[in-house]
């Protein structure tokens, strides 16, 4: 192998301090709404109220933080049309950007996107990276390091993310099959491509869920004390991207075989995720149904966690819900409602 | 040493043979943009190509020994993988071995595209450590599988692999269903591991620490092959928790490779494949080919056993193919190579594959290398030409060794030429033999000869070769290896930079007023609970301190390397807590054999948080110094102030004995008094018994030098901006500033540094005396004015490294003459005075206000105090507060 000297020297190259440029500000240009544009009046009566008129972010509606200014033209998820389009159909779970896959066509939706650029500066092509991931129409798996979920935190040599289509992805510790963290947006960035490799994955997405751990507890404790969950494979299959994985006691013996497969999960109350789990040999539980909510200031997360009835005998299906930050009503009536409407569409 | 200076020589002489006249080179085309970094190569059953890359990817190649390379279509399989440099097909199923997965790859729905990751083995050890490559991927006839493992590197001292989880620098075995063995051990970076034809589980190592060129080795199960680090997972060392030096040969035996290739030839070697015995890849058949990726080219290999030691000869085979790391030969006889470069430099193509050919065209080799117990019997793919005669002078030949050391590899050794040399020919001119009357047994040797000529009118193809010759064949067997132990050259830089010596010639000026004493002891022979303590300054002791007080730095610290000295009497006790929050007992554990958290080296127990008791008992017995090291990792808080991370001990041993490693500290010990931080004092606990310590150095660790937002203020190559006062002289070069002459001082041009931090890489000489002056002038005549920071390690002057001049001294001697130190140096007018603070090594070690406010800005400047001092400095910089 190449002497790790070239590397240091490498590194010490990479030290330069950078230069950079002096900057003026741009100049402020007057706001053109584009009145004549067919998405204008789409855009007035399903955006304005926490865009702004103009698109400038200062809605009507009283949110925790400012709505998205489009006439600054940076985006969450990147300036590009297919962007938008994913965020206005999904939502960003986590935030009161609510999905509009059900309320608006599909067609729509692209007029939307295409209108919301133009509140913006003349964009820039910006290069992809060649070491960007990005998932197209089905589900990617990609192992690698991950890095610290929370700053500060550990890294975890051995982990794996799920990239779905609708720009979720799922963050799993392998060693014991730990769903660490639930992203949005784009997918990851294999910093591992670059020199002698070894670094860890970027995530891409930004973080709209942290699980804090035990919080599967509710599925897996009524297996007794277990060792641990041991790694069987990782499948793209029917369009979904699954885990599966053994259940182990602390001898090492057998218990049953899980297969996990998280999706993402729209409603009218906001954008969120699913994790179905079947455990076999495991007892059908399709009776069960625990809802809950956490409110934090204006937010709050939804969670559903149930039994559903098995395809086979001896086979235990259960589903869990979340979305983890929905706008939360100041009044019961509308608290209730909420969660109503959230309950019915959860359990279709 | 390259034939092409042979080859040159040749010219004016002899016909020249061309390696491109035998063998062809194409390449296969991989989709524009696709970056083909092969790790893994295998063939399916229908014939198509499966590789595996360093990207994660699986491609599998249809076609691929059409004859035109652009009918070979590539086709993605699989993508996500966490890279993947083995690749073996095994009834028809693909395995690939990532970097922390053995891994089968399915088309379960049958779409031409890998749907299911099968986990077969996830169970070796990853620390995470960017160089801990898994590499494969052989299978014996039961099924099992091979892995080998990479050790890691890290910094500062990247000189050093060390395994840093379990079985790095092993090979493994994974059985069909998956369960992980230890097989072999002593590896560095095993690139290369491959099975011959017969099923013998080979290795290249790649030249570093402990390998002084890339050695081929025939692996021994349950052997030690050479490099310490790995020794770590054996029974033996786990028993003992014995920790492997990183610098001394540890005495035990090791498996001689089969070869020690030369370093002109091979610097990174890979994977290797046995040469068609069919005849389809020329006259080489049963060899092997090995891959070599910075010279770019393909090396064969011809080994037989000597008194039951393989060893042999390796030759160049076929030179500018490209970054070759992997090579496996087709059904027809073509030789295909894998290649990748990335991060590790490399002739290129970088990436991709390369196809070798036989064109049927005998090329004039020598094919086969025996030993005999005075020579070689060579015996040659043609006869050679009826003209040519045997000359002894065509023969250059010459024997070495190697030294077997930390340092990354090593040149050949005790190279002497072979004397006495006398050559014959067989009757049929195809065979010669070379007698020399010197040939030993422990060396390597390597034999050139020049003007052969075929009876075609050929030139020898390749006209060296280099045989290990481990054994001879008859004789005493030789207990020398070729890789010879030698005294270990010193270490890389001096062991004390980056540390604190916190009591070194003053034990109490870095902590707070107490009374803990400081004496010489003994034991006192009437009473072993106790200490007699004698005038001197072995040590700081509390006995007869009441009431009971702890021993408290005035210097505080994040993460850390701690080294404590402790001595006890019979039933003595302390600990060494860091923080005053997290506790590790020092203890005379009595007459109790099982470890507990009574027991020395227990990590103590919070309301809820359990302690750990050490892994083995480590009290030597009363009255005998002990030396603790450990590393503390500081808990982590975000900004809003809550705790991310825990604290945690990792890796504390006593003794050089592993007693816990990788302790989470989820709480402060039980009675701890304050909130958890991120830097603190180091405390020694007083109130547990008595106890005596000295020699306490700390050394705050992940101290970051960020570029940004600092000014250099010297050019590497001059001194433009200062100007020289008085009789020193300052040279400047290269990055490195060094003082010299007479009295004198380096001042900048700008007087007006006001309000900055200043910082630099200092070294000062033994016997020499410097200093940093701030806000300071030096006139032509009187003294000079400023604030003073001294630097000072053995000069006779009372006040040493980290003294602020006329107001705070540093008796302490804090850092050794001699040795690189991290200054800042801040220097801030505030409303009470002027403060000027000093960082050592990132600690704060002093500071001190003037209330006078008595200068107000002025130069920076160095000082020259006499002749025969030398200050060194490196990266000076500052930046404005």
């Amino acid at each position: 192998m190449l002497s790790p000297i070239l590397l240091c020297a490498l590194v010490c190259l990479a030290q330069q301090p950078a230069q950079t440029p002096a900057q003026t500000p741009p100049e402020p240009k007057p706001v053109d709404v584009h009145a004549e544009h067919p998405a204008r009046p789409l855009f007035l009566a399903n955006c304005a109220q926490c865009h702004g008129e103009t698109g400038d972010g200062q809605g009507t509606t009283k949110l925790d933080r400012q709505a998205r200014s489009f006439q600054d033209g940076g985006f969450s998820y990147g300036n590009t049309p297919e962007a938008l389009v994913r965020t206005i159909t999904y939502g960003i779970p986590g935030s009161p950007m609510p999905s509009f896959e059900k309320a608006l066509a599909l067609e729509q939706r692209k007029q939307l996107a295409e209108y919301v650029l133009l509140l913006g500066p003349v964009q820039e092509k910006t290069d992809a990276k060649d070491s960007v991931m990005v998932v197209k129409d089905r589900p990617l798996v990609v192992r690698g390091k991950l890095p610290p979920v929370v700053e500060g935190g550990p890294e975890f040599p051995r982990g794996l993310l799920i990239g779905t289509p609708e720009g979720l992805s799922f963050e799993y510790r392998t060693d014991d099959v730990r769903l660490l963290a639930v992203r949005n947006g784009e997918f990851a960035d294999r910093a591992d491509w670059r020199g002698r490799g070894g670094d860890a994955l970027v995530p891409l997405g930004k973080t709209v869920h942290v699980r804090e751990s035990g919080s599967d507890d509710w599925i897996f404790a009524r297996f007794g004390a277990l060792s641990r969950r041991q790694m069987r494979a990782s499948e793209v299959l029917g369009g979904a991207g699954r885990l599966r994985y053994e259940l182990l006691d602390p001898s090492g013996k057998h218990v049953a075989n899980v297969l996990e497969t998280p999706t993402a999960f729209t409603c009218s109350a906001g954008a969120g995720y699913a994790r179905r789990f079947e455990i076999d040999p495991g007892v059908p539980d399709p009776q069960s149904a625990l809802a809950s909510h956490e409110v934090h200031g204006a937010l709050a997360e939804l969670k559903l966690r149930r039994g559903l009835a098995s395809p086979r005998a001896n086979v235990l299906v259960l589903e869990e819900i979340t979305l983890p930050g929905v706008l939360w009503p100041a009044d019961a009536a509308g608290q209730k409602k909420l969660m109503d409407s959230f309950l019915a569409e959860a359990k279709r | 040493m390259f034939p092409f200076a042979a080859l040159l020589l040749a010219t004016f002489q002899q016909p020249v043979a061309n390696e491109a006249d035998y063998y062809t080179v194409d390449y296969l085309q991989p989709p524009p943009g696709a970056l083909v970094e092969v790790g893994g190569m295998d063939f399916l059953p229908d014939g198509r190509l499966a590789l595996s890359t360093r990207r994660g990817q699986v491609w599998i190649v249809d076609n691929p020994l059409a004859a035109d390379p652009k009918d070979a279509h590539f086709q993605l399989f699989a993508e996500g993988l966490q890279e993947g440099l083995g690749l073996n097909v095994v009834d028809g199923e693909i395995y690939v071995v990532q970097r922390s997965e053995l891994s089968r790859l399915r088309d379960t729905d049958h779409d031409g595209v890998c749907d299911t990751i099968e986990t077969v083995c996830n169970s070796w050890g990853v620390s995470g450590n960017y160089h801990e490559f898994a590499y494969g991927l052989p299978n014996d006839a039961e099924g099992n599988f091979y892995v080998s493992l990479n050790l890691g590197f890290t910094d500062p001292k990247w000189w050093h692999g060390r395994s840093l989880a379990p079985y790095r620098g092993w090979i493994v075995q994974i059985s069909k269903s998956g369960k992980l063995s230890p097989y072999a051990y002593g590896f560095r970076s095993p690139c290369g591991l491959g099975m011959d034809d017969t099923g013998h589980l080979l290795l290249t190592d790649n030249q570093g620490d402990w390998e002084p060129v890339c050695p081929l080795y025939y692996v021994k199960p349950d052997a030690f092959h050479g490099a310490p680090a790995s020794l770590e997972w054996t029974p033996q060392y786990q028993e003992t928790k014995a920790v492997p030096s990183l610098t001394n040969p540890p005495d035990m035996p090791r498996v001689a490779p089969a070869l020690w290739m030369p370093y002109g030839w091979t610097r990174s070697t890979g994977d290797m494949c046995t040469i068609p015995r069919d005849g389809k890849f020329g006259p080489f058949g049963g060899q092997l080919a090995l891959a070599e990726m910075t010279n770019g080219l393909v090396l064969r290999a011809d080994l037989e056993d000597v008194r039951g030691q393989m060893q042999g000869a390796c030759m160049l085979l076929r030179q500018r193919i490209g970054s070759a790391i992997r090579v496996h030969f087709a059904s027809d006889g073509t030789l295909f190579t894998g290649l990748t470069n990335r991060g590790w430099g490399g002739l290129g193509p970088s990436a991709g594959v390369a196809r070798v050919r036989w064109n049927g065209k005998t090329p004039f080799e020598i094919e086969h290398v025996h030993l005999v117990q005075d020579g070689f019997e060579l015996a040659l793919s043609e006869p050679l030409a009826p003209s040519w005669k045997p000359d002894p002078a065509d023969v250059i030949a010459t024997q070495y060794h190697y030294d077997w050391w930390w340092e990354y590899g090593s040149p050949e050794r005790g190279t002497r030429m072979l004397t006495g040399t006398t050559l014959e020919t067989s009757a049929d001119r195809k065979q010669l033999v070379v007698h020399f009357s010197d040939l030993a047994a422990g060396e390597v040797a390597k034999v050139k000869l020049s003007g052969l000529v075929s009876a075609s009118g050929q030139a020898l193809l390749h006209d060296e070769f280099a045989y290990t010759v481990n054994q001879l064949p008859e004789g005493p067997l030789c207990d020398t290896p070729v890789a010879r132990v030698v005294p270990p050259p010193p270490a890389r830089e001096n062991g004390s930079e980056g540390w604190l010596r916190v009591c070194y010639g003053n034990a109490f000026e870095m902590w707070k007023p107490s009374h803990w004493k400081l004496a010489d002891f003994e034991l006192d022979p009437a009473d072993p609970t106790k200490f007699e303590l004698k005038d001197g300054s072995g040590a700081l002791a509390n006995q007869g301190v009441t009431p009971a007080e702890d021993y408290v730095s005035n210097f505080v610290f994040g993460d850390a390397k701690i080294h404590v000295e402790c001595a006890l009497p019979k039933g003595g006790a302390t600990a060494v807590s860091v923080f005053g929050l997290y506790d590790i007992r020092l203890a005379d554990p009595g007459d109790e054999q099982k470890l507990s958290l009574s027991s020395m080296g227990a990590v103590l127990p919070g309301e809820h948080f359990a302690g750990s008791p050490p892994l083995l008992p480590a009290f030597k017995g009363p009255g005998t110094w002990h030396d603790l090291d450990f590393f503390f990792r500081a808990p982590r808080f975000d900004a809003s102030g809550k705790k991310t991370a825990n604290a945690r001990f990792e890796r504390v041993m006593v003794d050089d004995v592993l007693l816990q490693n990788q302790i989470e500290l989820t709480e402060p010990v039980k009675g701890a008094r304050g909130p958890e931080v991120a830097q603190g004092p180091l405390v020694i606990r007083g109130g547990l018994g008595t106890c005596a310590v000295g020699g306490i150095m700390v050394r705050p660790l992940d101290v970051e030098w960020i570029a940004q937002g600092w000014t250099p203020l010297l050019a590497p190559d001059e001194i433009e901006g200062w100007k020289e006062v008085g009789g020193g002289t300052w040279h400047n070069e290269d990055k490195l500033l060094t003082s010299g002459g007479k009295a004198g001082f380096l001042e900048t041009e700008r007087d007006d540094y006001e309000n900055f931090e200043l910082r630099a890489r200092c070294k000062i000489n033994d016997g020499g005396l410097s200093g940093v002056w701030l806000r300071a002038d030096a006139p032509e005549t009187g003294a000079p004015a400023g604030y003073c920071v001294k630097l000072n390690a053995s000069h006779p002057d009372a006040e040493k490294t980290g003294s602020i001049l006329g107001f705070a001294p540093r008796t302490v001697h804090l850092v050794p003459q001699d040795t690189w130190f991290d200054l800042v140096v801040r220097c801030e007018t505030t409303p009470e005075g002027n403060r000027i603070s000093v960082r050592i090594n990132g600690s704060e070690v002093n500071s001190a206000l003037d209330t006078a406010k008595k200068f107000t800005k002025g130069r920076v400047m160095l000082e020259q105090h006499h002749e025969g001092s030398v200050l060194e400095v490196k990266d000076l910089a500052i930046h404005a507060l």
